[in-house]
């Protein structure tokens, strides 16, 4: 029996989103923007699910004058992260 | 990124290659602390090397105290902006190098209230430092030419033990009081510049 994939995380840029802030401890919108290649409003709206699911945190701040937001994986973010892989092998593994 | 719908295979590809992408960018500029503290140490060690051998005033060795203050420039200049991603290796990196710089202050005292011999000690710590860091961020060449540093340091002991046991001690003496200077800016230079040098131009292809 194949386990259904995570919706929320089946998604490309969300995935690119949860993978990057699995390798870093936490990282600016502008970095995510630019490891992603997404658009400002696209990326925005996708890091908004992504904090509503509870699977990354966002701070909003200061760099000086300019605001700075923030991400970073939760606990939660990164357990559904490894079922979401475990499912994709599971897949990839009987596929063969 | 446009909306589309991954196969699993895909999936996996994305994951890795983001994972991957996000690591090198990381790793970008990684050398360039070793450049600036490298090569600040080993101008100055050769302006007091030269200073010694031309026999200039002995206020020239205050400039080792420009060292502290060339290094924390640089890197406040190079790295002014916070960065736009952390990850755990940068904070372990930055820690190690918090710490070996805390220690100076024990070095100092070792050797002025002492009298150790400074250039061994600053090898030492410093080669543990670049091995720790050559460890963590996994670059052989960096840990290699820590351990190298800390295998050579041992020429400053020993310069002294066989002045100590040699007739010939005031002949020796004469050479190495700026010989020492130059022997520790060669030792930087295979210990912070070099690694510096190849960690930047892997990483900032």
């Amino acid at each position: 029996m194949f386990k259904e994939l995570n919706p929320l995380l089946h998604s490309e840029l969300r995935l690119a989103v949860m993978s990057v802030l699995l390798s870093v401890e936490s990282a600016d919108f502008v970095f995510l923007r630019e490891q992603t290649g997404a658009t400002a409003g696209n990326l925005s709206v996708q890091i908004d699910k992504l904090q509503q699911a509870g699977y990354i945190t966002v701070e909003k701040g200061f760099q000086g004058k300019k605001p700075r937001t923030t991400c970073a994986i939760t606990e939660q973010g990164i357990s559904a992260f490894e079922e979401y892989v475990k499912a994709l092998r599971s897949y990839i593994g009987k596929g063969l | 990124m446009e909306k589309t719908q991954l196969t699993e295979a895909q999936s996996l590809e994305l994951i890795t290659s983001m994972i991957n992408d996000s690591r090198s960018r990381l790793a970008r500029n990684s050398g360039t602390p070793f450049l600036i503290w490298g090569y600040t140490t080993v101008a100055v060690s050769l302006l007091n090397a030269m200073a010694l051998y031309l026999g200039w005033s002995h206020a020239w060795a205050w400039s080792w105290f420009s060292i502290p203050v060339v290094g924390w420039l640089g890197m406040l200049l190079f790295f002014k902006q916070e960065p736009s991603a952390r990850n755990y290796i940068d904070r372990i990196v930055s820690m190690i190098w918090v710490v070996i710089g805390l220690s100076f202050a024990w070095l100092f005292v070792g050797a002025v209230v002492f009298g150790c011999s400074i250039s061994f000690l600053t090898v030492v710590v410093m080669g543990i430092g670049t091995v720790l860091t050559g460890c963590v961020i996994k670059h052989r060449t960096t840990a290699i030419c820590g351990w190298a540093a800390m295998c050579a340091s041992l020429i400053f002991p020993a310069v002294y033990f066989i002045m100590a046991k040699s007739g010939s001690a005031a002949a020796i003496s004469e050479v190495w009081i700026w010989g020492e200077l130059i022997v520790f800016a060669l030792i930087f230079l295979l210990m912070m510049v070099i690694p510096g040098h190849i960690l930047n131009h892997k990483y900032n292809k």
